[in-house]
């Protein structure tokens, strides 16, 4: 945290460089766990009362969890969210709640066509910090780690509960990871 | 043997001044070559992202250059008052330090360099002493301000360094308006605007982030720009105006409040929506 405290110089490469990459991490990811608690919201409010609501609400709770310890890191690194927040809010909330009108198998798809792009979008994020250097960014690459496993354990969960049986189960699979893609290359960004 | 593995050595040097040539100036790519030279050998084996990530990680020369390039600005400075925001008032300063006048050449930007350079000075003056202020008041809750007063303080404290050139601030105003210098410029905005929330104890993670930086930037540029022309004593007229446009954003912070009421009363009606849709389809709960 030492090249937070120093003041940015106009001329100070490194230094910024590193704040860059630390802050576009935080943004992308605060970004994806909003969107996932929106995808969740949206799969509960058609969902909630079937037999897959106790299982959709614990994955919601965890995401619940992972958007608050973002919310808490933002400041703390002095982080600007994303300004496509309100975008992403009704994306989440029309993207889960469509694929539930598919069906459980439907709205489980979704889960696992998210988190697998997820996992691969932390796992290179870990990639990166180790890369940055490992002690510096102890607390950040711990907390993506844990995320990671989280998110990889909804994706087996979705798995479980006959994702692949859902209509049109490759089209939608492939669908809903590209638009993912996009959506983390866009808040990256901005 | 001995000729190829010249010649894959001359490929790699090639290779490596293509990819530094155009981000780092020429100037820099001897010396980066003359560093990343020994670990060549396996710079084939890693990713391009992990070799970008090292060349900054461990450029010490670039360090050097930055640290040159800002004692050229600081000793710039001064002749801003006879030379204007210029590549003369950085020419005097490279001379002054004993370089060549001909070091102006280091900053492409030309005047904008030394506007940007002054800039992030006085953001940064400005970010410690309001660390020290919060310290202050965590220590003794008597010193503690109400959220719009240390807004208030703190832009005024931030505008009274502009006071020192504010002979020729309006020349600086002009080059940062330029739409070749919008980047620097919104950037250096931003981060005093954000300097200035987060110390007062703003946490936002949402849209309002962006709304009340956008707000606290139009008052201080409006003020900045009023300033120009104050010829009151110690800025009086400049800092009342300050006020009365901060009054202003406390109607702006109702309006927010009934729009955010909006929205509510918006997302009531989707949710309706969407549960009738769902009972029309016959796939509300007691179905399945």
């Amino acid at each position: 945290m030492y090249y937070l405290n120093q003041g940015l110089r106009f001329y100070s490469t490194k230094a910024l460089c590193h704040k860059q990459i630390i802050d576009r991490i935080i943004r992308v990811d605060h970004a994806g766990e909003l969107g996932a608690d929106r995808i969740y919201a949206g799969q509960m409010a058609v969902l909630g009362r079937t037999s897959v609501g106790p299982v959709i609400q614990h994955m919601w709770d965890q995401e619940k969890e992972h958007k608050a310890k973002f919310e808490e890191l933002m400041p703390k690194y002095r982080t600007r969210p994303t300004v496509l927040i309100p975008l992403w809010n009704v994306a989440g909330f029309v993207l889960g709640a469509s694929t539930a009108l598919l069906g459980k198998e439907g709205a489980m798809a979704c889960t696992v066509a998210v988190e697998s792009v997820i996992t691969d979008h932390y796992n290179s994020q870990l990639r990166e910090l180790i890369a940055l250097g490992e002690d510096e960014n102890k607390e950040l690459i711990e907390v993506i780690r844990k995320f990671r496993d989280d998110e990889m354990e909804h994706h087996d969960t979705g798995l479980q509960h006959d994702a692949e049986l859902a209509p049109a189960y490759n089209v939608l699979s492939n669908v809903i990871k590209a638009g993912c893609k996009a959506a983390v290359f866009i808040s990256e960004r901005i | 043997m001995n000729r190829v593995t010249h010649f894959t050595e001359l490929l790699n040097c090639f290779h490596i001044a293509l990819r530094a040539g155009p981000r780092r100036g020429m100037r820099t790519t001897s010396l980066v070559l003359s560093q990343e030279q020994p670990s060549h050998d396996n710079t084939s084996t890693e990713s391009p992202d992990a070799e970008d990530v090292e060349s900054f990680a461990t450029g010490s020369a670039e360090d050097a250059e930055d640290e040159l390039r800002n004692s050229i600005l600081d000793a710039a400075l001064p002749f801003v008052h006879s030379y204007g925001w210029s590549q003369d008032a950085l020419a005097q300063g490279a001379e002054s330090l004993g370089y060549s006048g001909m070091a102006h050449g280091m900053f492409p930007g030309g005047g904008v360099d030394l506007v940007n350079h002054f800039y992030t000075l006085c953001n940064h003056k400005l970010q410690l002493s309001l660390e020290e202020q919060v310290k202050e008041a965590q220590g003794n809750p008597e010193l503690k301000k109400g959220t719009t007063a240390f807004i208030a303080s703190a832009v005024e404290e931030r505008l009274r360094m502009n006071i020192e050139y504010i002979d020729s601030w309006h020349r600086a105003l002009a080059l940062h308006a330029s739409p070749l210098n919008v980047q620097n410029s919104l950037h250096n905005l931003g981060t005093l605007v954000d300097h200035v929330w987060y110390y007062a104890g703003d946490r936002t993670t949402d849209f309002n982030w962006y709304t009340k930086r956008g707000i606290l930037a139009a008052v201080y540029k409006s003020t900045e720009i009023y300033m120009l022309q104050d010829k009151s004593e110690d800025f009086q007229d400049s800092w009342a105006f300050m006020n009365r446009r901060l009054s202003d954003v406390h109607s702006v912070g109702k309006c927010a409040q009934s729009s955010q009421k909006f929205m509510g009363i918006v997302r009531d009606v989707s949710v309706a929506g969407l549960s009738t849709a769902l009972n029309i389809l016959g796939m509300n709960g007691r179905v399945r």
